[in-house]
């Protein structure tokens, strides 16, 4: 068979991904189960993730497009014994390799071992209707780039990317768990005279997941922010950060509240149940929250997905935890135990993580920021998000002149203490690793 | 592998595969397949590119073997450093690659492998208690397990220095020469030449170098060539990711703006040959013009003779990009490590700052390069568009530029 024809079998819906569906991999799972586990292991785990991607670059200046699309199967094993775990995970071929997979976990230089996830009530998975279209990447990137350039963006570069995948996890100690998952997603970057503006568009869904008009609203009012020079800001003002602006200090939240931080910061997990954080502060995860870019009925260990309430009117209230950080904290997983990537073991990890949108309204005087340039790192060092700004000085709720850029350093809990409310407009970004936020109020960082 | 104060982290990232790019009038299409490891008739393409694909699959079972390894080797460095600094860590990473890449009538084969260690710990008051990190970079792991010691020793020596010294001097904001020490500090280069210089990023407009090939933006004793097969090169290639032999691309050419970085279809466009540069992620990436071996050419200074002539200014031995403003030249980096220079010697470590300017500027204002060089192999790799991170190398003597802004970190720029 030609290339072209091995090629060819790639151009296919979910029905046709590597290895099928979900029921087909948790099938060949339970049969390499039973064949290849031993007497003397604690518990044998495989996870499988089957995924296929259809992606389009667009740089507009050269009219340069590039269509990509392909798919790939990777299995992860997981080989408890005598309190060590052993773990293995590559491409894989048909059952007798999977069964080699397990022999290779099994082999592999063991290291501490991490709790055996426990069965749950995972949902069935659902099959998703749509099919990938690299096609409608590139009517996507040509859609934004036109959009973008009708704001009066100079676009450097448009990247559309759409992703379907299964994931499947089984074990010995009697999970049994599986999900399709869908994702669009479409990256712009913009150059600007004072450094370059990154936005994005996206949703869980292929078909209706695609809306460019915010990104673009945002990219425009960064642009027009940028558009003249700015004077120094006045930091006896408060701030109110638009989301554009607010992403990065809630994703910095987000690493903040996971259990693997939390464990390794002194007196953070002592707080629970304490208000730490002004009563204008409320965070949560929510794998289902309709305007996120993750839609997770259940994680990557098994475990069901839920709404996880981490800060209350102030208070701390928990973590994100895996099966792990649960067993080590004592608590029972939140469903959030995450692999970024088949080579790499679950780790708490957020969903649909957003700060709550109150609908205040600002204070009448203060320093407006809708503009944020890229750099290469938001969190340059753990607990300090730094951030590259522009915006406006605002009197008496009107503009009356440019700010910045500036250079805007944020210590991440020092930060959220000074929160004084929130907006109404809350935004998922998939440019600051999904988090959600409305517009954020801050006292003056000079009092 | 990673052990150490921070637990122990392992990962296997194992795969094979194959794609094809078509071009047409509405650009250009890749799709790739995986190929998986039992396929006992894999379906490969026909003609020479089968036939050499075939030669070079094998089997997975050899790889284990390597895991045992580094895991072994790992826990007698973490052992020895571990005793000697605090909260050491050790990584370790083994890279083992075979990449045919060409055309229906002709394919090459290139055979890629490389073996890095690198070990951190925390220092003394000297250094502000911040993390110390030293790198090493081989072509296999019996180079690895012969030189470790080496690296070993050096973040010794340095984290030592930190406890001999007093507390870290904050530096005088303001400009000053800058020193940027041989190996790592190449860094500075790969962002402001290298990236400004990549085929697609010259034909959008958006370089501050666009349209400036053959002007001259530094004195002759400034060259910085990307060259993925020089010799100190473990990272490299022969051949790059389209099946184009790698070469030397002059950047910069005794000071004057030399050639673009070009994959085939950046190359096309812009009326020349490609020139081995190439690359990509894995097989389920299209090719995208990138950089290699950054490579600063030695000159004639002498380091100490550089840092001599410095009343007040920085060395600079680690760097680590804040922002570059392709279009406008515009960056700013942070200093990871530093010693702060009186009357040309080399004192305290200096307090976190930042270093910024404009690439036009700076490139006019280096002043000195030396003779010394010292290449390196480190960090978390380049990132571009969703490309990242693809490994790099870096090659440099000392270069001085004879003022760079500097502030201290948090102070207004």
């Amino acid at each position: 068979m030609s290339s072209h024809a091995v090629l060819a079998r790639i151009a296919r819906g979910p029905k046709e991904a590597a290895l099928g569906s979900p029921d087909a991999g948790l099938a060949l799972a339970d049969d390499v189960l039973a064949t290849a586990a031993d007497d003397r292991d604690d518990a044998v785990e495989l996870f499988f993730h089957d995924a296929y991607e259809s992606n389009a670059n667009l740089v507009p200046a050269t009219a340069a497009l590039t269509a990509c699309e392909g798919g790939a199967l990777g299995v992860a094993a997981r080989v408890w014994r005598g309190g060590r775990c052993g773990f293995a995970a590559r491409a894989v071929g048909g059952r007798d390799d999977l069964c080699a997979l397990v022999g290779e976990a099994r082999a592999a230089p063991p290291g501490p071992a991490p709790a055996i996830p426990q069965p749950g009530d995972a949902p069935p998975p659902v099959t998703p209707a749509t099919t990938l279209s690299v096609s409608l990447a590139r009517e996507r990137a040509l859609d934004f780039a036109r959009r973008l350039d009708a704001a009066g963006a100079r676009t450097q570069v448009v990247l559309v990317r759409q992703y379907q995948w299964w994931t499947a996890v089984a074990s010995t100690a009697g999970v049994r768990a599986a999900q399709w998952h869908e994702q669009v997603n479409g990256l712009v970057r913009c150059e600007t005279d004072a450094g370059a503006v990154v936005d994005a568009v996206g949703g869980t869904h292929l078909d209706d997941g695609w809306d460019a008009r915010p990104a673009v609203a945002r990219v425009a009012a960064a642009v027009a922010a940028l558009g003249g020079p700015g004077a120094a800001p006045d930091l006896s003002l408060p701030l109110v950060l638009s989301p554009a602006v607010a992403g990065p200090l809630v994703a910095g939240l987000g690493w903040l509240l996971r259990a693997t931080t939390a464990a390794a910061t002194p007196g953070l997990d002592a707080s629970v149940g304490r208000r730490i954080f002004p009563r204008a502060l409320s965070v949560a995860d929510d794998p289902a929250h309709p305007s996120g870019g993750n839609l997770r009925r259940v994680d990557d260990e098994g475990v069901r997905a839920r709404r996880v309430t981490l800060v209350e009117d102030g208070v701390l209230r928990g973590f994100l935890h895996s099966s792990d950080t649960a067993a080590a904290a004592g608590v029972e997983p939140t469903g959030n135990g995450v692999r970024m990537g088949v080579p790499a073991p679950p780790a708490p990890m957020p969903s649909n993580l957003h700060v709550a949108a109150r609908g205040d309204a600002p204070p009448p005087d203060h320093v407006e920021l809708c503009a944020r340039l890229e750099t290469l790192t938001t969190m340059p060092r753990a607990g300090l998000v730094t951030l590259v700004v522009a915006g406006w000085e605002v009197r008496g709720g009107r503009r009356v002149r440019r700010v910045g850029p500036f250079d805007l350093d944020l210590p991440l809990v020092a930060t959220w203490r000074r929160l004084t409310g929130t907006g109404d407009d809350l935004t998922f970004l998939p440019s600051a690793d999904w988090c959600g936020t409305p517009t954020l109020h801050l006292a003056p960082p000079r009092a | 592998m990673q052990l150490g104060a921070s637990g122990r982290e392992v990962e296997v990232a194992r795969y094979q595969g194959m794609g094809e790019t078509r071009r047409d009038e509405r650009g250009s299409s890749y799709r790739w397949a995986q190929i998986a490891p039992d396929d006992p008739s894999p379906r490969l393409p026909p003609g020479a590119a089968g036939d050499a694909t075939r030669a070079v699959m094998r089997r997975w079972d050899e790889r284990p073997a390597a895991l045992a390894r580094l895991d072994e080797l790992a826990r007698a460095i973490e052992a020895d450093g571990s005793g000697r600094v605090p909260r050491f860590d050790v990584s370790l990473r083994h890279f083992d690659q075979r990449v045919v890449a060409g055309d229906a009538e002709r394919a090459l084969v290139d055979e890629r492998g490389y073996a890095t260690i690198g070990v951190q710990a925390r220092s003394h008051a000297g250094a502000g208690g911040r993390p110390l990190r030293r790198e090493g970079a081989f072509r296999d792991l019996d180079a690895l397990e012969n030189a470790w010691r080496d690296v070993v020793a050096r973040l010794v020596a340095v984290v030592d220095e930190s406890s001999r010294r007093d507390d870290p001097e904050p530096v005088r904001a303001g400009e000053h020469p800058v020193l940027l020490d041989a190996g790592p500090c190449a860094l500075f280069f790969h962002e402001v030449c290298g990236h400004p210089m990549e085929g697609d990023i010259l034909a959008s407009g958006t370089s501050y170098l666009s349209g400036r090939e053959g002007e001259r933006v530094a004195s002759e004793a400034l060259t910085v060539v990307d060259d993925p097969a020089a010799p100190r090169s473990v990272a490299g290639y022969r051949v790059d990711d389209e099946g184009t032999p790698a070469a030397p691309v002059a950047l910069v050419d005794r000071g004057v703006v030399g050639e673009p970085l070009l994959d085939v279809d950046t190359a096309r466009r812009a009326g020349r040959a490609p020139n081995g540069h190439g690359r990509r992620m894995s097989f389920m990436y299209p090719a995208v013009p990138r950089q290699a071996y950054t490579r600063i050419v030695p000159h004639a200074a002498e380091p100490r003779e550089l840092a001599s002539t410095i009343g007040y200014g920085l060395l600079v031995r680690r760097l680590r990009l804040r922002h570059m403003n392709v279009a406008t030249g515009d960056f700013s980096f942070y200093v990871n490590e530093a010693h702060v220079v009186h009357g040309g010697e080399a004192g305290a470590f200096a307090a976190p700052c930042v270093v910024r300017g404009n690439a036009l500027d700076a490139l006019a204002a280096v002043d000195g390069v030396g003779r010394d060089a010292a290449s390196f192999l480190g960090g978390g790799g380049c990132g571009k568009l969703d490309q990242g991170p693809l490994v790099v190398g870096f090659e440099q003597p000392s270069v001085r530029i004879a003022a760079l802004r500097v502030t201290p970190e948090g102070a207004p720029a």
